[in-house]
Parts: C-alpha cells; structure tokens; sequence
C-alpha cells in the first residue's frame, strides 16, 4: 500500500530524477500509464530519403547568391593587353615578355611543359633563401623533379 | 637603416641558431614592378662640347646605318638585269608590288623531299581573277601537253603555281612595267 | 586588295554649317607620306576639333593605304587575340600527387594472409582521399610567341578595319576647357561617337583636364601610342587618335613594313636573349 501511494505520488509529480524513475512496476497497469521508454533521442527520421525535396510553405529559401554579371569595364578589364606591342609602337629593344609583372619570375616568357618549368624553378630558387624557407614545398619540388625525370624517360617517347 | 639592421642580425643571431642564408639575403625581390627603384638622373661628369655645323653633321650621317634600301639610281639599262617597276600602275586592273628590296614577289617553294615545286606569287592588289586570266594562257603555252595547276588565294592575294616556273612569270611580269 | 570593284570615295558636299567652321587652309598642315603608295589610294579622314561639344572639320589628312587599307584578314587579327589573352595566362591549378598528400608512408595491412588486396600507402590513386595521378600541377604557363610580322599585319587590319566601319576619328589635341566628365561624356553623345571610346595620345603624360574627366568613366580610356594594341581596339567602339599619335603609329608600322633588317625579329624566340 505504502510503495503505491509512493508510485502515485511520484507519478503525478512526473519528476525525472534518476533516483525517482521507476525501472520495475508492481501493477502493469501503472506501465502502461508511464508510456513507451524514449529511445533514438535526437534522431529526426528523413521520410524523403531520395530526389527532389518538396516546397514547403513557411520554409526557409535556399541561400543561393543573385547572379550578378561581371563588370567589364573594370580598369584591369578595360585596358587588357596594353603594351602588348611595346616592341612594334616603341622601343624596339624592350621586349613584352620583360613587362610581365604579375607573374612568378621564373614564368616571365617561359613557354614549355612541367619538367622544363621545374627545372627552371629549381635553378632559380636555389640560391635565395626559398630551400630554408619552405622546406616542405623545395623537398616536394626536387620528389618531382625525380619522378618526371624517370617517367619521361622511361615511359614516354621522345620526340 | 644599415645600423639598425647589423644591430638586429647580432640581436638574432646572439638569441637564436639562424642558417647564415637565411640572415644574410637580403630582402631584394628581383624584377617587380612595385619593388624596383625609381630611375635617378645619373649625374654625367665627363666633359664635352657641341657644336652645330651642318657641313660637319654630313660626315657624321653617312656613318650611321641605314635601316631601308633606297631607290636606285635612274638608268636605262642595269647591268645585273634588274629592272625598276613602272610608275603609271594606277590604272591597271590588278598590281603586284615589289619587296622591300625592290625585288619581284614570286617564290619558288620546294616539300616532299625535293619532289613537289610550287610558284607562289605575292603581295598581288586589285582583280586577282583578272591577273589569274592573264597568266593562263601564257602557262599553258610553256606546258604544252601537260596540265596546268593553279590555285588563287584570294583571301591572301596569292597565286600558286605547279612546277618551277619563277623566271617565267618574272619575265612575264617585267614585261608588263609590274 | 578585293576582287570586287573598289569602294569609290564617298564624295562629302561641304554644307554651309562646316563650311563656316573650317580653319584657313594655311593653318593645318597636310600630311606628306612616307613610303609613297604605287597603285592603292591614300584614305582621307577628317581632322576634328576637341575643344568644344559641337563638331568643327578642321581639314582632310590622307592616311598611307599600307597601314590604313591593308587586306581585313580576320583569321590574323582572331590570332592576334587570342594570343594577347593566352601569352601571359598562368593556370594556377593544382591537385596533389600520392607524394604530396599528407600521411601514407607506411604500409596499411600486411601483403599477406589478410584476403584483401595488396597495398602500399593508403594515398595511392587507387583509395578514396589519396592522390591525383597526371592532375594540373600550378603554375602552368601557356606561354607562345607570334611572329613578328603577324602582329604587324593584326594591327593594319585592325586599323583598316576601324576606319572602313567609320570608327576611326582623329583629332588634333586632347586638350579640352573644363575637368568635367559630363563635357566628354556630352561631345561623345553628340558626335555619335559609340558607348566606348579609347583616347590615344603620343606620350604618357596627358593633360590634367582630359585625364580628371575620364577618370570617373569607365568606358572612355586613355592610351599612350605605344600602348595601342588589337584587344583594346576591338573592347572599344569608337578610336579616336590625335595628329601626333596617327604621325607616330604610322611612321613606325611603315619603317618595320620596309625596313630591310629584319633578321633580330624574326628569329626564334629565345629566353635569355631576350
């Protein structure tokens, strides 16, 4: 009788300390008027596993950014590929490739296939401070170098 | 600024192990527009007078190079057998100018390892198809029996001819004043 | 150059109007051209005023038919482009290889007695996360010369082409009376003189007004001669030189179409050389 009035009490209180859940019930009745356990906390089960999902009022839109259309008359834009002819219109000793400033220096003029481009790179940097300064990418370089050197030796043909 | 930098190395190097590379280069970034000086008049010391003699400046001007051929001098007969082009050209249906060097524009182009020989005449102005008009016959009167192939770029004012026939056409040519 | 019959001059009857604004003969004078022209006709443009918005022809120049009525070849001015926009492309691509990726120097599961397959390091192409077998590997340039005597012929077609089309103005100056962008932006309008308009001068150093009132306008550029190229005449409508630039430009596409040494500029292009 006690232990009821206990249960009922408890019960009607729906305290959920762990020292008040009830794990074990004397009446099955009082079982079924606690409900099923919850289980799976926290998990939200997807109806739509597959396709498109469907427009649901109310729901947030999508953050998808406005097309804007490139602006064409930007400065950089607007005088592309000036003195490109400096050599024809100007002084004939200067060079375009000379002008290339916003390229890596052991770009400027430089037209050919990775290996060579490496190599350049490799005779460049390897005087400036660029091996003590970035150890990793010079190691990562020279592993390049060797394995371009074998495949293209090896595996391809020459010309 | 140099004594603050010596300074700061011998604070570095006194503090920590640092590779003599890497304190020494110096901080100089080669051929960037941002990072060149601006050019500093060079102030010349040597000494030197100038005058303005134009008898002189005529010894001073056949000196220095000269960058086009000139016309050549007007004669009646040139001994190599070059003949200047005509002058009253301006009413003519087609016009092929001469090179650079007062020269006729027909080429003799050889591939296949010596075996393929086209003419190709150049730099033609005007009625192309006119000038292709005027050539057929003559060529084909040089190749009797054999066919004449002749291809006209007219896109690129150019005529190209099967077979060798460079002094040909050059005689040809000359003796229309072209 | 055209098979077909050549265009005749339009014959322009003065009206009344540009007659009264015209400058005495003994002001301007006329064009003496270089390279005398055999057989094509001198093309002849108006010399325009640029002090005020309303229109003044000051007089006609002839303009050397080698430079402003070569052949229109459209195959050398699209080669011309296309080599402007690709000769200084770097493509900065990258994907990393099996020895760049991090991790994977140790073999994953021994070669044997495991029933799975046999591998060495878990970064090979072969596994999810590892590396790219002949990805783009940065910087990669897509560097080309073109010969010297095609971008020569790019820029007289280009020219020949901007005069034929009416897009073609000079003036005498690019001196003007105010710093206002509204005065240019006004002359332009009224001379139907298209949305862009690239402005070449001799020098670099223009004058303070001009260089204040298209500074705010994107679409009208300014231009040293020297810096005149095919992209940037086709990017703008309208081209508009001063006498000075015109003398310029022309001098020095005749002197490299008839000069005889042209040996250092059509040899092969070499890097160190240059």
């Amino acid at each position: 009788m006690l232990l009821n009035k206990l249960t009922v009490a408890f019960n009607i209180g729906k305290v959920c300390l762990p020292e008040a859940l009830q794990v074990r019930f004397r009446y099955h009745a009082d079982k079924v008027a606690r409900g099923p356990l919850l289980r799976r906390y926290g998990y939200e089960e997807k109806i739509l596993q597959r396709g498109t999902l469907p427009r649901l009022k109310g729901a947030d839109r999508l953050c998808k950014p406005l097309y804007t259309p490139k602006d064409a008359w930007t400065e950089k834009r607007a005088l592309f590929g000036q003195n490109d002819y400096i050599d024809i219109l100007g002084n004939e000793r200067l060079h375009p490739t000379r002008i290339l400033y916003n390229i890596p220096p052991w770009l400027r003029g430089v037209g050919g296939n990775e290996f060579q481009v490496m190599l350049r790179k490799r005779n460049m940097l390897a005087k400036t401070v660029y091996p003590l300064a970035r150890p990793t990418k010079w190691n990562q370089l020279q592993k390049r170098i060797n394995y371009l050197y074998r495949f293209l030796n090896k595996k391809t043909k020459t010309v | 600024m140099a004594s603050i930098r010596t300074y700061l190395q011998r604070i570095i190097t006194k503090t920590c192990f640092m590779h003599p590379r890497v304190y020494n280069s110096p901080q100089i970034r080669n051929s960037s527009f941002h990072s060149s000086k601006f050019l500093v008049d060079v102030e010349v010391n040597t000494k030197y007078e100038t005058t303005k003699n134009p008898e002189e400046w005529k010894y001073v001007e056949r000196l220095l190079p000269v960058t086009t051929v000139p016309e050549p001098k007007k004669l009646p007969v040139y001994a190599s057998g070059w003949k200047p082009q005509g002058d009253d050209l301006k009413d003519r249906p087609y016009f092929i100018a001469r090179t650079r060097n007062h020269m006729m524009p027909v080429y003799l182009e050889i591939r296949q390892r010596g075996t393929a020989r086209h003419t190709i005449i150049k730099k033609i102005q005007g009625d192309i198809w006119q000038l292709e008009k005027d050539l057929r016959p003559f060529l084909e009167d040089l190749l009797k029996p054999k066919n004449l192939r002749l291809q006209v770029n007219e896109f690129a004012g150019k005529i190209c001819i099967n077979g060798d026939h460079v002094n040909a056409i050059k005689y040809w040519l000359g003796e229309r004043n072209f | 150059m055209f098979s077909c019959t050549i265009p005749k001059l339009r014959i322009i009857f003065p009206t009344a109007r540009s007659l009264s604004s015209l400058a005495s003969p003994s002001q301007i004078e006329p064009r003496q051209l270089a390279f005398p022209p055999k057989y094509q006709q001198p093309r002849q443009v108006w010399l325009e005023n640029f002090d005020t918005i309303e229109e003044k022809k000051l007089a006609i120049l002839e303009l050397h038919p080698e430079v402003f009525a070569a052949n229109p070849r459209v195959d050398i001015i699209h080669d011309n482009v296309r080599w402007q926009s690709l000769y200084r492309y770097v493509s900065y691509a990258h994907t990393k290889s099996r020895f760049e990726v991090r991790g994977g120097g140790r073999k994953p599961w021994p070669q044997k007695g495991l029933g799975r397959a046999r591998h060495g390091s878990i970064r090979s192409p072969l596994f999810r996360g590892g590396g790219v077998i002949h990805g783009p590997k940065s910087p990669n340039p897509h560097f080309y010369m073109l010969p010297f005597y095609t971008r020569i012929h790019g820029l007289t077609a280009t020219l020949s082409i901007k005069l034929a089309q009416d897009d073609l103005h000079v003036i005498t100056d690019l001196e003007i009376p105010t710093d206002d962008p509204n005065f240019v932006e006004e002359l332009v309008k009224s001379r139907k003189w298209g949305p862009s308009v690239l402005f070449v001068d001799e020098s670099d150093i223009m004058p303070r007004n001009i260089t204040a009132a298209t500074d705010s306008v994107k679409h009208f550029n300014l231009m040293p001669a020297y810096g005149l190229n095919v992209y940037s005449m086709l990017k703008h409508d309208t081209l508009v030189l001063t006498r000075a630039a015109l003398d310029l430009i022309e001098s020095k596409l005749l002197t490299h179409l008839h000069k005889n040494n042209s040996v250092p500029n059509t040899q092969k292009y070499k890097l160190n050389q240059v």
